[in-house]
């Protein structure tokens, strides 16, 4: 067997508070749902192994954050050494829609990034379970605004999910992965700079990690 | 008919001996007993089979042995259920050990039924027809249906008999939870408040899983008839009896998301230390489900193996009160010596015995905040001359740190102290609170509407496993999901400069659940005058200022580079090689102060500390402590995620078997506040600002 490093990539989730950012990964890395989740305080992450392209392992460390836009000053603390971030909104929630661009404008800013021009983002409208009289107006002409404007806009892949219902999660997720993936080997590339003390994600320790590398 | 029809279902009963001893099943059936056909002569039963079977005697024995195999399983039902029940019990017993043997006797003498079976039946009945004469419509069908049972078994023909077999002894077990709580239980929630009215609470679960049963029941006014006993409800739905464990705090504990648990915790010298502990360790495995739950084929339970346990819980209950009533001992003195310097100290001319010790401590500022009072007492005190120049080392406000630190304030105290210690008695202003919830609604201002707005997100996600906060059982939010909202939305208009921060609503919702004699009002003063007098302030700003954010990370900081090496030094390697960040855990504790992992009982008593001493160094050295406490399980740990996870959970990590003890966090907290002093604090600030 030809040894395959285990890679470790780090998602964080954005958006405005109760978009459904912790339903989200509990959904994709526990598979469950809950109604009685508490509210993220600073940030909180879980980790999950995939399987991409079919024969790469990755672990995907997705980091949940506080969406009361007070703590986005503690980003600095969490955003760090970030492969892909996700900006979270709520279909039935037009603010939350109009905010994704400071949330990515405030990640850039934090998270330090190295080509914040071909940063790997990727939207997700969360709640699609809702009844469609409870969602924004005309929401896919909102959303092309956003996502198309020429002025430095969005222009990222759009999921639209239901946490509670399990629609498109694991899918979104797939993409995140790779996305993330390419930013990691992007970094690896250009030799990055990641021995910062609060640079990479948290170096997990990886059980197979010795028997598997063989580079 | 004077023998048993079947003898062997009888003694297979009567073999059965549970926990509470109560299940012993009428055996040998006497003569006297009512309700059977026994009771008849031969005529009357030789006509009973001519008119309703027909003459053929096979089908009145058929139609018995029926009869009595629906009993047996109904029987086998109860018996489970209420297996189950003890299960529970012991489980809550077990988790919050901190049950006085007080409660514990309380609740086996509920359930001790030692009168003969006659005497048990003659009182229900008579039971049955005082309720009946009192209510037009029965309460409770299984009252009216044993009188039926009486009255037409006499007189009518055998197979109109009501009989809802078992009847009366399924209303024998639910007695007991009936009485002790159920009348004041759910129907008004608001005074099924926290410890005061600890009994009744252990049967919360209980008595809420029984209530939609008998509201069942109760639409049912004819009797049910034997022959469809398999289609009637069972005591127990199985989603009740999965809500059944609800801990005193109304603490739903077969959650998942169930983080707060009730610590067992008796602080007490080294002998009985090691008895409880040997108590603790050695039977915890006997009291786990798996062992108990020998549920053999007719249901009857393996009890043999639960009983001495019950009787170490017990030993653990006394040396439990026995040492809380040292501790109370100790305050009561403290309190009353001070209420007579104070009385002497204002010089009212008040004989000592004519002082009302019971409102003083309501009625005058004796401590005041942060106990501050007592220094002005204590001079007052060495002018009187009674305690010639106290040094300030052994002065009164000494004394109160020591207390609170020993074991915190006591419950009988905590409405008072929390009310005086933080500040509240001196900042409230009467009926303001109304006031400021009513300018909070109406608000114009765009920062307070959106402080508003976040609050209404948070109100569902705090403490969502908890009864008060969340009535899962009547899917409907709890008394206090309200009092939260009218605290927190007071809180931002009074405060509009420090607005809300995420972590205000789980520290406000433990303080409503701290004594049940503090209203809405007294947490919305209590945690104001915290928030504005007792927590650190940054710079000049609030601890839950925004602008303060940068100042604590600096602090944490401090904590992970300077003091983390110095105080643990091995774990810090480990740390080290991990790579691991304590920061992501130990914001989260500082945002939310504790309230996360920590048992409610311990917090409680943290937050006693808090109001009299330094949180700002305190913050440190607490943190530390629990990193200290975990010390040896995170060596061996060598996955972060695992850390990650024994330490955001704390005690209710399924990683870590480690229970935290509050005199162990004290203890380890007093040595590590010698090594953080605010000054060094102050100058190392300024070192790891940038």
């Amino acid at each position: 067997m030809s040894g395959r490093k285990k890679t470790l990539l780090k998602v964080i989730i954005l958006g405005d508070s109760g978009v459904g950012k912790t339903s989200l990964m509990q959904q994709f890395v526990n598979n469950k749902f809950s109604h009685q989740y508490k509210a993220t305080i600073g940030a909180d992450f879980l980790t999950k192994e995939i399987t991409i392209d079919n024969n790469k392992q990755v672990t995907l460390q997705i980091w949940d954050t506080a969406g009361q836009e007070r703590f986005q000053s503690l980003g600095v603390a969490f955003y760090r050494g970030a492969d892909c971030c996700v900006l979270c909104y709520d279909v039935t929630n037009e603010k939350s829609l109009n905010n994704l661009s400071s949330w990515k404008d405030e990640f850039l800013i934090q998270s330090n990034v190295s080509n914040p021009q071909d940063f790997p983002f990727i939207i997700i409208g969360n709640k699609i379970d809702v009844d469609d009289s409870k969602k924004i107006p005309s929401l896919q002409k909102k959303l092309n605004n956003i996502t198309n404007n020429q002025l430095g806009g969005l222009n990222y892949p759009v999921f639209e999910t239901s946490a509670k219902d399990s629609i498109n999660v694991e899918l979104a997720f797939e993409v995140i992965a790779k996305m993330a993936l390419q930013q990691e080997e992007l970094n690896d590339a250009n030799g990055n700079d990641v021995s910062d003390d609060y640079n990479d994600a948290i170096n997990i320790h990886l059980e197979n990690d010795a028997g598997g590398c063989a580079c | 008919m004077k023998e048993l029809l079947f003898p062997e279902e009888s003694s297979g009963n009567a073999t059965n001996s549970d926990l509470f001893g109560s299940n012993k099943l009428p055996t040998p059936v006497t003569n006297s007993l009512g309700g059977n056909l026994h009771q008849l002569n031969n005529d009357q039963i030789n006509k009973l089979i001519n008119l309703k079977f027909n003459g053929q005697p096979v089908s009145l024995i058929r139609q018995l042995s029926y009869d009595l195999a629906l009993k047996e399983l109904e029987l086998i039902l109860l018996r489970k259920e209420k297996f189950q029940r003890e299960q529970e019990l012991l489980k809550m017993c077990n988790e919050y050990g901190n049950l006085s043997s007080l409660e514990i006797d309380q609740k086996l003498n509920s359930l001790k039924v030692d009168e003969s079976v006659d005497n048990v039946l003659l009182g229900l009945i008579e039971h049955a027809i005082n309720e009946d004469l009192k209510n037009e419509a029965p309460p409770n069908t299984c009252h009216s249906e044993i009188l039926e049972e009486e009255s037409v078994t006499k007189s009518e023909p055998f197979s109109r008999r009501p009989s809802r077999a078992g009847g009366w002894i399924s209303d024998w077990f639910k007695e007991p939870y009936k009485r002790s709580s159920f009348s004041s239980l759910g129907l008004d929630k608001e005074t099924v408040k926290t410890r005061d009215s600890k009994f009744s609470y252990s049967y919360l679960g209980s008595s809420l899983s029984s209530l939609p049963a008998t509201e069942n029941t109760s639409d049912t006014k004819i009797p049910v008839e034997l022959d469809t006993i398999n289609k009637s409800t069972p005591v127990n739905t199985p989603e009740f009896s999965a809500n059944a464990g609800i801990d005193k705090y109304g603490f739903f504990n077969d959650m998942t998301e169930f983080s707060d648990k009730n610590e067992l915790e008796i602080p007490m010298n080294k002998k009985q230390e090691e008895l409880v502990d040997d108590v603790i360790v050695n039977d915890k495995p006997k009291l786990s489900i798996t062992e108990t739950n020998s549920l053999d084929v007719n249901g009857t339970t393996n009890v043999r193996l639960i009983i001495p346990s019950i009787d170490k819980l017990k030993k653990i209950g006394q040396l439990h009160d026995a040492k809380n009533r040292q501790f109370e001992f100790k305050w009561d003195q403290f309190i009353k010596d001070l209420i007579k310097d104070y009385h002497k100290y204002t010089n009212n001319n008040v004989q000592p015995q004519d002082i009302n010790y019971h409102s003083a401590l309501s009625e005058y500022e004796i401590f005041g905040a942060q106990g501050l009072n007592l220094i002005k007492l204590d001079k007052s005190q060495s002018k009187f001359g009674s305690n010639s120049n106290a040094p300030h080392e052994v002065g009164s406000i000494k004394t109160l740190r020591k207390l609170v630190s020993e074991n915190g304030i006591p419950l009988k105290y905590r409405h008072d102290l929390w009310l005086e210690l933080s500040g509240a008695k001196n900042l409230r202003v009467p009926g303001e609170m109304q006031n400021l919830i009513k300018g909070a609604k109406t608000t114009t201002n765009e920062v307070e509407k959106s402080n508003i707005h976040q609050i209404d997100l948070d109100l569902h996600r705090t403490l969502p496993s908890n009864i008060y906060f969340n009535d899962l059982v009547n899917s409907q939010p709890g008394p206090n999901f309200y009092k939260l909202q009218n605290v927190l939305y007071a809180f931002v208009f009074y405060n509009s400069d420090i607005g809300y921060s995420q972590g205000m609503n789980k520290i406000v919702g433990n303080l409503l659940l701290g004594d049940s004699k503090l209203s809405e009002e007294d947490i919305f003063w209590i945690f104001t005058a915290f928030v504005e007098d007792i927590l650190p302030k940054y710079n000049g700003y609030n601890f839950f200022s925004i602008h303060s954010l940068p100042v604590i990370r600096v602090d944490q900081k401090i904590m992970h580079i300077h003091y983390f090496p110095r105080l643990l030094p091995k774990l810090n390697g480990h740390f080290s090689t991990l790579n691991l960040q304590i920061e992501y855990i130990t914001l989260n504790w500082w945002l939310l102060l504790f309230t996360d992992g920590l048992p409610l009982e311990i917090w409680f008593k943290l937050f006693d500390n808090f109001l009299v001493s330094n949180v700002e160094t305190a913050l440190i050295t607490i943190s530390l402590s629990l990193f200290k406490i975990f010390e040896d399980c995170l060596l061996e740990s060598q996955s972060c995620n695992d850390i990650y996870h024994i330490m955001k959970n704390l005690s209710t990590s399924r990683l870590s078997k480690i229970k935290i003890k509050y005199h162990d966090l004290v203890a380890v907290n007093t040595t590590f506040e010698k090594k953080v002093s605010k000054e060094d604090l102050h100058t190392l600030r300024k070192l790891y600002k940038d």
